[in-house]
């Protein structure tokens, strides 16, 4: 079993065999060329979820390289029986994004800066994992814009804009209990789209 | 699904939306221990937000992310490698507890290492968002025209 040997029996090509949750295990015991394996195959959903919060490359850039150090640095908290090692390190960026958006106004430029940055990072060729993630973000994506206007902005404002119940009920003027009924009521009818939705594997 | 009510069932959006402030999140977690229908709430609704962490648009990670978290990696991997902790380094942090004695210079300069790069680290990341940090009430007034994606 391959997380029996030792350091130097793991070559990179093995590495890249294991599953997430195993190269985990490696990790924990500070083994660099597993973490980076890791790195490679979630590095760019990381980055897509942090710049869709931060909303310039710069800041969305430090959210990962946090992200990923803490990550490093707390492998031995990963359980792999409360998620996939994808779902945590993408739980880490959006924490460390809320914290980034909480305490600058960097986002407030994202109405601005946002346009065409997707053409420029996005063009390149993309293994068969990643067509089915893509489809996958597209799935959930449309799942949220679908929504009715209403419920659908108070989950992005709070979920992607960091922002609270009490600062978004204000934004839009209504009542803080409507809005909580508004995310409820949009998040329930996503849990119905999305309920055949199964995570894509590496 | 369950079908009891609970006055606070709408909170359940709000919290893993994280958009309570911290203190009510913490009192909502409290409640989750004694109240079912919430907890359920929870669990049901943090399906999709951990789906939504992936519902955005793909983009392709710069390159020198990956240099700066890479080098730093393997500067600290080194370290850990030269102070002899090939072990699991959870299981190391229990045995230091119990042993901390039986080994304190390795550990100390590991440490004292470790910390010197986190504050270079923490430097540059401060650094970088040192210019942004503005009361919270300015980031309001930007935010108040239609979503961009949403209807």
């Amino acid at each position: 079993m391959a997380l029996m040997r030792k350091r130097s029996d793991t070559g990179p090509a093995e590495l890249r065999d294991l599953a997430d949750e195993d190269l985990m295990q490696l990790v924990r015991r500070g083994e660099a060329p597993a973490f980076e394996v890791v790195y490679e195959r979630h590095s760019s959903a990381a980055f897509s979820l942090a710049y869709r919060m931060c909303g310039t490359r710069a800041a969305a850039e430090d959210v990962v390289q946090e992200a990923f150090l803490s990550l490093w640095r707390s492998g031995a908290r990963y359980d792999r029986a409360r998620g996939s090692v994808r779902t945590w390190m993408l739980g880490i960026v959006h924490n460390r994004a809320i914290d980034s958006l909480r305490r600058s106004v960097v986002h407030d430029r994202r109405r601005a800066s946002d346009e065409g940055i997707e053409e420029r990072f996005e063009a390149r060729e993309r293994t068969e994992t990643e067509v089915a993630r893509l489809d996958e973000a597209n799935e959930i994506r449309e799942a949220l814009e679908t929504l009715p206007p209403e419920q659908c902005r108070v989950i992005e404002l709070a979920y992607f804009g960091g922002f609270t119940q009490t600062e978004i009920a204000t934004m839009l003027e209504t009542p803080v209990g409507t809005v909580k009924g508004r995310m409820r009521l949009g998040l329930e009818k996503m849990r119905v789209q999305l309920g055949g939705l199964r995570e894509v594997m590496p | 699904m369950s079908i009891s009510g609970c006055r606070r069932i709408d909170d359940a959006a709000s919290y893993v939306l994280r958009a309570m402030p911290d203190d009510e999140a913490e009192a909502f977690a409290y409640h989750l221990g004694d109240c079912e229908a919430c907890a359920e709430k929870v669990e049901e609704l943090e399906f999709v937000t951990d789906a939504l962490l992936s519902g955005v648009p793909q983009l392709t990670a710069p390159p020198q992310i990956r240099d700066r978290v890479m080098g730093t990696v393997r500067a600290e991997a080194e370290l850990l490698q030269a102070a002899g902790a090939g072990a699991d380094r959870g299981e190391q942090a229990k045995s230091r507890k119990r042993r901390f004695w039986l080994r304190p210079l390795p550990s100390v300069a590991v440490a004292a290492v470790l910390l010197a790069l986190g504050l270079a680290t923490g430097a540059l990341l401060s650094g970088d968002e040192a210019p942004h940090h503005r009361a919270r009430s300015q980031r309001r007034a930007h935010l108040r025209g239609p979503g961009p994606r949403c209807g």
